[in-house]
């Protein structure tokens, strides 16, 4: 299993507009990893792996279809094609990063308040819960609000 | 693509370059504008018009109000912008329509049951085969605005 709590995103919340919806994005993330499966929680710092979904802080989960280390592909599986648009910015390959969301509203909504909030994953690869391989790597944590 | 971006967009001029596989007679060389110049057109901001049309209690409503607050602009930047044939080739056109897609957005997520009357619903947004019901949420569409945004360092 992975364990990973991010810095404090720093989040000022305004009664007099509240948001209608969070998000986490985990931007870059490579796709070169085997698939695993995450856990998401916010301002729970101590969280243990048996927790689970009931437990304070929870905010969602994802699966991600890693590419794995080694390409089974055909040959050209994993080349990058020229882009389309200069303005389309997904990854075309998976040689390349690609970006994760992670709806949080509702548990977001319980912390509103919190002034800061410490993101942790629980990452397990896919069919060897108790592996412990880090899968997931990232190379940037965004917290998004929409009004 | 949910990235909120703000910013002073610049008053100038642009060489019009003709979209790859449109030819029309007419082309202007350049793009111009008037900003503020006509005296009969109110000042900016039109932050009070906007925040109207955010009131609205139905689409009808504010599909009008919106639509104000979108004619005024283009009336009061003027030049290309005024003119619907080449409106388009100003890039201020596009930050325009930005800001009107994205109160739009706002004015959804305030009224979520709310729609277009039935008979707009399927209608052909000419030339792509996509209707008006295929438009409705833009995290479909691959993008969406954020109210406010944080990061930090991923794994490294």
């Amino acid at each position: 299993m992975q364990r990973w709590t991010s810095k404090p995103l720093a989040f000022a919340h305004d009664p007099k507009a509240p948001f209608v919806g969070a998000a986490l994005e985990l931007i870059g993330v490579d796709q070169r990893v085997p698939s695993f499966s995450a856990h998401v929680y916010l301002n729970n710092t101590r969280i243990r792996e048996e927790s689970g979904v009931e437990a304070r802080g929870y905010a969602g989960s994802f699966a991600f279809f890693g590419h794995g280390e080694e390409c089974w592909g055909d040959e050209g599986h994993c080349a990058i094609p020229e882009a389309v648009s200069a303005f389309d910015h997904r990854a075309e390959s998976t040689a390349q990063p690609a970006n994760v969301t992670v709806d949080i509203t509702e548990a977001l909504t319980k912390i509103a308040d919190a002034g800061e909030i410490r993101v942790t994953f629980l990452a397990w690869v896919s069919g060897a819960r108790r592996s412990t391989e880090e899968p997931m790597k990232f190379e940037e944590l965004m917290l998004v609000t929409y009004s | 693509m949910s990235r909120n971006r703000s910013g002073p967009v610049a008053l100038g001029s642009a060489p019009i370059k003709p979209f790859t596989n449109v030819k029309r007679a007419g082309w202007p060389k350049r793009t111009f504008r008037e900003a503020g110049q006509d005296p009969q057109v109110p000042p900016l901001p039109y932050r009070d018009l906007y925040d109207h049309a955010l009131t609205a209690p139905s689409f009808t409503t504010f599909n009008e109000r919106i639509t104000q607050v979108h004619d005024w602009i283009h009336v009061w930047t003027g030049g290309t912008m005024s003119d619907p044939d080449w409106a388009a080739y100003d890039p201020l056109f596009w930050a325009h329509h930005c800001m009107v897609d994205r109160v739009w957005r706002i004015w959804q997520h305030n009224h979520p049951n709310a729609l277009p009357p039935a008979n707009y619903l399927d209608q052909p947004l000419r030339p792509r085969a996509i209707t008006v019901r295929e438009v409705l949420d833009v995290k479909q569409l691959g993008y969406d605005y954020s109210q406010s945004s944080a990061s930090v360092p991923g794994t490294g």
